[in-house]
C-alpha cells in the first residue's frame, strides 16, 4: 500500500472518529438535560409541598398570620428521594401587595423558596434560586 | 502481487470501519430510543401524579356530609376516599386508589376505581404504590393508628410514591423512575 493510501484511510479513520465522538458527545449532553429535567421535576412537586404546608397552616384554626411568618422565617429542611437530597430553604417576608418587601408587619407575607437536588452523579440542579425564588403571597384573610 | 496485497490490506481496513460504523450506529440507536423512553415516562410521571392530586384528591373534605367517613380505608398500598370530584357535580364518590396482585409479565396494575364513573387502569408499575399518612403536625401515622376510624380521622395529608418503568418489565432492558408528591387537605381542618 502506497503512503498516500495509508494517508488517506487514515484521514478517514480521523474522520470516521471525530464524527461518533461528536454523536456520542451530544447523545451524552442530551442525557444530562434529561436527567436534570427528571430532577427538576421531582424539585417542584417538594416546592408544590412547601406551598401546600403554607397554605394548610394559613387555612388551620391552629397558625395565626404572624405565626405563619415565623414557621417558614429561615426554614430549612432535607428530603431524600431516590438517589438525591432535596434541601429546601424558605425565607417569609412582609410585603405590601405587590410583593414589595415592607418592615412592619401588615396584610401580606411573601414565601421565598429555593431548592437545591443534590444527585449522587451529577451537579446541583436549583429549583429558585437566590436571585429568581419560587414566590407565593398569602394575604390576611382574617381566619 | 503487490496489487493483491493492496486489495486485501484495503478490504481488511475497510471491512473495519464499515463494522465499527454499524455498531456505533446500532449502540446510538439504542440510547436514543432509551432516552426517548425514559422523556415519555417522565411526562407520564408527570401526568400520573398531576390527575391524582389535582383531581381525585383536590376536594377532600368539601362540603362532606356529617357522618359520612373521609377515609374509610388508608392503608400502604391502598387508599379509599369519599370525595367531591368535578365541579357542580354535588355527587360524593368513594373513590379507590391501589395496586392489585403483581403480574409477572408486567409488574404492579395500578387502579383508581370509583363507582358512577369510568375507571382508570391498570397503570403498570413496577414497584406498589405506596402511600403515607400524616397528621396535623406532619407526624407520619403508625398502621396501628390507621386501623381505627379516629386513627383515619387525623389524616392531614399524604405521601404517594409511584414507579413507572419502561421496556420489559423485570428483564435488563427495564428502566424505572420514581417520583413522590404530597397532598394536603386544608378542608379537613377549616
Amino acid at each position: 500500500m502506497a503512503y498516500g493510501q495509508m494517508l488517506m484511510v487514515l484521514l478517514a479513520v480521523i474522520l470516521f472518529s471525530t464524527v461518533m465522538m461528536g454523536y456520542y458527545n451530544n447523545l451524552f449532553r442530551w442525557y444530562d438535560i434529561h436527567n436534570r429535567e427528571f430532577y427538576r421535576l421531582q424539585g417542584l412537586k417538594v416546592a408544590d409541598k412547601v406551598f401546600q404546608q403554607i397554605e394548610f397552616q394559613h387555612l388551620s384554626s391552629g397558625v395565626d398570620f404572624s405565626g405563619l411568618y415565623n414557621n417558614f422565617q429561615n426554614f430549612t429542611s432535607t428530603i431524600t428521594i431516590g438517589p438525591a437530597d432535596y434541601m429546601i430553604n424558605v425565607q417569609s417576608a412582609w410585603c405590601d401587595s405587590v410583593g414589595q418587601t415592607s418592615e412592619l408587619p401588615g396584610l401580606f407575607i411573601r414565601f421565598d423558596v429555593r431548592i437545591a437536588c443534590i444527585p449522587e452523579t451529577q451537579d446541583t440542579v436549583w429549583v429558585g434560586t437566590s436571585n429568581f425564588p419560587l414566590q407565593k403571597f398569602v394575604a390576611n384573610m382574617g381566619f | 502481487m503487490q496489487s493483491i496485497i493492496d486489495l486485501i490490506g484495503a478490504t481488511a481496513i475497510g471491512g473495519m470501519l464499515l463494522i465499527t460504523l454499524f455498531t456505533s450506529l446500532i449502540t446510538i440507536q439504542e440510547n436514543n430510543m432509551t432516552l426517548r423512553s425514559e422523556m415519555e415516562m417522565v411526562r407520564q410521571l408527570e401526568y400520573v401524579s398531576g390527575f391524582i392530586n389535582d383531581y381525585f384528591l383536590d376536594k377532600v373534605g368539601f362540603q362532606l356530609p356529617a357522618g359520612t367517613e373521609v377515609f374509610p380505608k388508608a392503608k400502604a398500598k391502598h387508599l379509599r376516599v369519599n370525595t367531591k370530584l368535578a365541579d357542580g357535580d354535588d355527587t360524593i364518590y368513594l373513590v379507590r386508589l391501589y395496586t392489585a396482585a403483581k403480574d409477572d409479565d408486567y409488574g404492579y396494575p395500578f387502579y383508581i376505581k370509583h363507582a358512577g364513573l369510568p375507571n382508570i387502569g391498570p397503570i403498570w408499575l413496577a414497584e406498589k404504590v405506596n402511600f403515607k399518612y400524616y397528621d396535623v403536625n406532619e407526624v407520619e401515622l403508625s398502621n396501628a393508628e390507621l386501623d381505627t376510624a379516629d386513627g383515619r380521622a387525623r389524616i392531614r395529608s399524604v405521601k404517594t410514591k409511584l414507579t413507572l418503568y419502561y421496556g420489559e418489565y423485570n428483564s435488563e432492558s427495564m428502566v424505572t423512575r420514581t417520583i413522590e408528591f404530597w397532598k394536603y387537605f386544608p378542608n379537613l381542618e377549616i
